[in-house]
């Protein structure tokens, strides 16, 4: 009989390290977060959102940051069925998904949105580390008074939170939320993105749900009119 | 309106990028011809097939350790051969890695070639173009090939163009400037997605077809490691053993609140 072959490659000639690297939580039965243990510290005496505060920045947060966090999630978090991710995902209910396929796809697509929302607005997020000009940028300027209103609502809610000097000037419902985020201790586009797809997705989630699983024929397939343009050859 | 190319559903048949499927495709399309139109919009000629076929195999690399392909089964060991095909596919829609950097590798002998102008057909003018351009620092795509001193896909592609005549082609031969002088300025060797960059601009593909038109028909190596890590659902890979992960993070402490009480 003869002996099996033995193949190799580079990959196994290469040296690797024995054990992978974590940075944020301790691997075990004891879990602690950021150095905080999880069960017997965090859970006892903190809310979520200072966990999620902690665990994006790496330290624990004042509580004013945490209701302030608390706010801005909650503003961020209703995302209705005209949205892509709210749409895209009550269809993977119309497609029998799993509520784990569904939960993928509202993923992916919150994580599509939230990226392109904070690319959108880099330049923003990095005039929210230094001094505010007194003229704004026209991309975060307010579009009409219904933002003016959201934003306003977004102060009052805030009041004894967090300072967002940014508040003060005239900005998109969006611009005004991340200067709020910013304000919270997420002071990059990564942990801000986070953010926004942690708000967001139990709510998405909540939506697709609520469809009936399997009901195709009460979905709107003409919404949007997709019109099919090239010619037979 | 939105409108599209891809196709419309006909009572009895379907249109497919101007094609009906069942009167038309049937029996003289292949699939490699139908992710071809996926990304290019219209049927391959012969020597487009010929060429995406060839791209295809010569492209399979499929080890289940290569990263994102590891990814792909670590999401896939639940038992969910497309949500870890899906995962590793997210990955891949960037410059560094994998099939979609192809199109990136394309820009840049776009580039090289706009930087030469009229000079194009002259090879030392070419060379000492290729050097100002690795002279700048940036990181190229195509260039780099990892824990070996060739890629072997490379060296595949580069006798699979040799066999068909295609290496006298104007990128075939930038990319071969190209190579030559990354290696003897950046000590670099080039990568098969140099290569594939290269032969498919000679067919006319601009860069953002041919990240699609890669990507699409590489599919095979995402799908074989989702598939298989889907049917083992392998425990070690759905949790690593405790002893096989090392914390590096911050010491433990205890929080203000719960000192406090």
């Amino acid at each position: 009989m003869s002996a099996p072959e033995v193949w190799t490659g580079p990959l196994d000639q290469a040296e690797w390290p024995d054990t992978l690297s974590a940075r944020v939580v301790t691997p075990g039965s004891r879990p602690r977060l950021h150095g905080y243990d999880v069960e017997a510290d965090l859970a006892c005496h903190y809310a979520f959102a200072e966990m999620v505060l902690l665990a994006l920045t790496g330290e624990l947060a004042t509580m004013e940051s945490a209701r302030a966090l608390d706010v801005v999630l909650q503003f961020a978090a209703p995302l209705s069925a005209q949205h892509a991710p709210t749409h895209a995902t009550i269809l993977a209910r119309l497609c029998m998904a799993s509520t784990r396929q569904m939960q993928g796809v509202a993923a992916i697509a919150l994580a599509e949105q939230a990226g392109v929302l904070v690319a959108e607005h880099r330049a923003w997020i990095e005039t929210l580390a230094g001094p505010l000009a007194d003229v704004l940028p026209p991309e975060v300027r307010a579009k009409n008074e219904e933002e003016r209103e959201s934003v306003a609502r977004l102060r009052r809610a805030l009041r004894g939170t967090v300072e967002v000097p940014a508040l003060a000037q005239d900005l998109s419902r969006a611009a005004a939320l991340l200067a709020a985020l910013h304000a919270c201790g997420l002071k990059n586009a990564e942990t801000m993105e986070c953010a926004l797809v942690l708000a967001r997705l139990p709510v998405v989630m909540a939506e697709a749900l609520a469809t009936p699983a399997g009901s195709h024929r009460q979905y709107p397939v003409q919404l949007p009119p997709i019109v099919y343009t090239r010619e037979p050859q | 309106v939105i409108c599209t190319r891809v196709a419309k559903h006909l009572l009895g048949d379907n249109m497919y990028f101007g094609h009906r499927a069942l009167a038309d495709l049937v029996d003289r399309e292949t699939s490699t011809g139908l992710m071809f139109m996926a990304a290019i919009g219209r049927r391959p000629t012969g020597v487009e097939r010929e060429a995406t076929d060839a791209v295809a195999v010569i492209l399979t690399s499929a080890d289940g350790r290569i990263w994102p392909l590891k990814l792909g089964r670590l999401v896939a060991s639940y038992g969910g051969t497309l949500a870890g095909w899906c995962a590793a596919l997210l990955t891949m829609e960037g410059q560094r890695m994998g099939p979609w950097m192809i199109g990136y590798a394309a820009r840049e002998l776009l580039e090289l070639r706009a930087a030469a102008g009229e000079r194009i057909g002259d090879d030392e003018a070419m060379a000492a173009e290729a050097r100002r351009f690795l002279e700048s620092g940036r990181r190229i795509s195509g260039l780099g090939v990892p824990l070996r001193e060739q890629d072997e896909r490379y060296l595949a592609l580069e006798a699979w163009v040799r066999g068909k005549g295609r290496d006298r082609l104007p990128f075939w031969r930038i990319q071969t400037i190209l190579a030559a002088q990354a290696r003897a300025v950046a000590n670099l060797s080039p990568n098969a997605g140099l290569g594939v960059a290269a032969l498919l601009l000679d067919l006319g593909h601009d860069p953002a077809q041919i990240s699609a038109l890669v990507t699409f028909v590489n599919q095979n190596v995402f799908a074989a490691n989702a598939l298989e890590a889907a049917q083992q659902r392998a425990p070690d890979m759905q949790r690593l053993p405790d002893e096989c992960v090392s914390y590096i993070g911050p010491p433990p402490r205890s929080s203000p609140r719960h000192t406090d009480r």
